[in-house]
């Protein structure tokens, strides 16, 4: 049983730095089946296995998006090599110092031009990410003001 | 300020928040338990059948096998044959659908290579040998006593389907679920008794019909190759045919003339010969009529169809049905990836005394509990708009629609199931047996039976 009792406070160790990767199954069963007095186990449980998966999904989110940002931003770099490669080869054949200094304003704008259409787009994909890891977030509320009952075996609400 | 009414302050605010949130919870109060749902409701033990579409196809399949002794009629829309992915997810994404080669296309790998992942059987001989395989194993479970007797099979009433364009479960897997039921070392059941349907122009969805369809966008419009599918986050996977299937009547030639015209058009053939197959297949525009009328025959069936409010369809606990068999029904409903609230739909006629037939309609991935929630949208999108209520009504026929949903589990903490789909490979999910009357949602399915069927044992729930 020191087997049991050693695995359960590592368990209980993982919970409270919220490592979903360290909970078996055979050991959340094991918990939820514990008698406390005033607690419902069986619901504590099932409600922190529910959070920690929920965080775990608000973090995979969360790193697609990054990862769709890092793309964008290689995708940008790309872009802003090959258009700089095109203007100076279009800049040499360019006569007057003033017909230079136009050509460059007339670069820049569209550089800038382009530069803000690509950050709308990032803003979107961050908006996006985090849209998706706060989903994941979001979609627990319901359920563990559902739970709050359960959890301390209140009486269900008069009507219900 | 002092410290006592900074604690006084605390307290305030604490109290207020915890009432607050009181508050809110007695506003979700969880669904009633389904035998509170269900008062009054008799059901036929002999009428009980299922079906379910790609994830839910595979379950009605596999449910049907582990229960078929009370189990008499089902609908496969888009699985496989029992025991597909012989317990490995590998197989179940490789040889019974192409969900690899489909994620390698999408990534933009060599299409060369990602071909070679699809090892689906592809043609008549692959088949069989996959439904022998198949077979063998309910073989060896009715041997181990952990299903129904295959006896149980003959006799009952199946409907196939398998789309056209049906790019995720490849024709040749529900080939194999065809050999299963109608070769005769195997299930043998009476040819006239399968319907299979390998025509329909449809992708993978639930086909429908216009017939009290939801306004807006719900259900998609069966968008055919070259047109591009909707996207994933929109896509219910319940499309309205209607439209495709009547365009295909006019180009095949399927619509005939009614018999005073056809004494003066004499010579002509209707449905052209070797369209025969296609004209019929044409037909089940109304996949879940098509199914009913085939479980149950055209005469049980002759009430037609009435309209149904979306609201009809009830949700029940599903954690109370696991407090029947397990001492930790919160948590083994989490280890059996089910969703806390399933849904039933009543006639208001089976609430007289009667007694009714019941169906197990079972969704597929992406469709079921809190996975269902599309943007928009107003969720449990399956049970409201894939057309059973429609004829349940008119027909005295129960309809349940037991829920799973996503779970983010890890390897080391099952179930890991981030498409919400009904378990047909075990691992990492519900474990071994879980295609026996042990596994784990095949138990939570049978109690609900049970408890429709006024709470007697009428299908086992084995303890584990």
């Amino acid at each position: 049983m020191t087997d049991l009792s050693k695995q359960m406070a590592d368990w209980l160790r993982a919970l409270s730095s919220l490592d979903a990767s360290k909970g078996s199954e055979q050991l959340l069963n094991a918990l939820a089946r514990l008698e406390v007095p005033g607690l419902n186990m069986d619901a504590l449980v099932a409600s922190q296995r529910d959070n920690l998966e929920a965080i775990n999904a608000a973090n995979r989110a969360a790193m697609d998006g990054v990862k769709a940002v890092g793309e964008w931003q290689l995708k940008i770099l790309q872009e802003t090599v090959q258009g700089m490669m095109t203007a100076v080869g279009g800049l040499s054949g360019v006569g007057s110092p003033q017909q230079l200094v136009a050509a460059e304003t007339e670069l820049a704008k569209k550089a800038f031009e382009t530069a803000v259409s690509r950050m709308r787009e990032l803003a979107e994909i961050v908006a996006r990410a985090n849209q998706q890891a706060a989903d994941a977030i979001v979609k627990r509320v319901p359920a563990s003001l559902d739970e709050i009952r359960d959890v301390l075996k209140l009486p269900p609400p008069p009507g219900a | 300020m002092s410290r006592h009414m900074m604690n006084n302050h605390w307290a305030r605010s604490l109290t207020i928040a915890a009432a607050g949130a009181l508050a809110v919870a007695q506003g979700v109060a969880a669904a009633p338990a389904l035998e509170d749902v269900i008062t009054g409701v008799q059901i036929d033990p002999a009428q009980i059948s299922v079906s379910g579409i790609s994830s839910g196809g595979f379950m009605a399949h596999q449910f049907h096998v582990a229960h078929s002794e009370r189990i008499m009629g089902v609908g496969v829309v888009a699985g496989g044959p029992y025991y597909c992915s012989a317990g490995s997810i590998l197989d179940a994404v490789t040889k019974c659908s192409q969900f690899v080669m489909l994620e390698c296309r999408q990534l933009g790998l060599d299409a060369k290579w990602c071909s070679r992942t699809d090892l689906a059987p592809k043609n008549d001989r692959d088949a069989r040998r996959v439904a022998q395989a198949s077979f063998a194993e309910a073989k060896r479970q009715e041997a181990a006593g952990t299903i129904s007797r295959l006896a149980g099979l003959k006799g009952d009433k199946v409907y196939l389907i398998s789309a056209e364009y049906d790019a995720i479960v490849p024709h040749g897997v529900m080939d194999a679920v065809f050999h299963f039921y109608a070769d005769a070392d195997k299930a043998g059941v009476e040819a006239g008794n399968i319907a299979y349907n390998r025509t329909f122009p449809a992708r993978h969805t639930m086909v429908r019909d216009a017939f009290n369809k939801p306004a807006a966008d719900v259900v998609g419009n069966c968008a055919l190759p070259p047109a591009p599918p909707p996207p994933t986050d929109r896509n219910a996977f319940i499309d309205d045919c209607e439209p495709v299937a009547k365009q295909r009547q006019g180009r095949d030639r399927c619509v005939c003339p009614s018999a005073p015209a056809v004494a003066a058009n004499a010579g002509a053939v209707c449905p052209p010969a070797g369209k025969e197959a296609v004209c019929r297949d044409l037909q089940d525009v109304d996949l879940a009529g098509a199914m009913l009328r085939r479980i149950y025959g055209e005469q049980a069936l002759k009430g037609g169809r009435v309209a149904v409010a979306e609201g009809e369809v009830k949700a029940f606990d599903q954690r109370s049905v696991f407090k029947k068999f397990s001492d930790i029904p919160y948590n083994d409903l989490q280890n059996a990836s089910m969703a806390r609230e399933g849904y039933i739909f009543i006639p208001a006629s089976c609430r007289d005394g009667r007694k009714c037939r019941l169906h197990v309609a079972f969704h597929g991935c992406l469709q079921g509990g809190m996975t269902d929630h599309r943007s928009g949208q107003s969720g449990n999108l399956f049970a409201k708009f894939a057309g059973y209520n429609e004829w349940a009504q008119a027909n005295d026929i129960v309809v349940v629609y037991p829920q799973v949903q996503v779970r983010n589990g890890t390897l080391q903490s099952p179930p890991v199931n981030p498409q919400g789909c009904w378990d047909w490979w075990g691992q990492y999910y519900t474990h071994a047996g879980y295609h026996t009357q042990g596994g784990q949602q095949i138990r939570a399915v049978a109690q609900m039976i049970n408890t429709l069927a006024g709470g007697q044992e009428l299908l086992p729930v084995p303890a584990r």
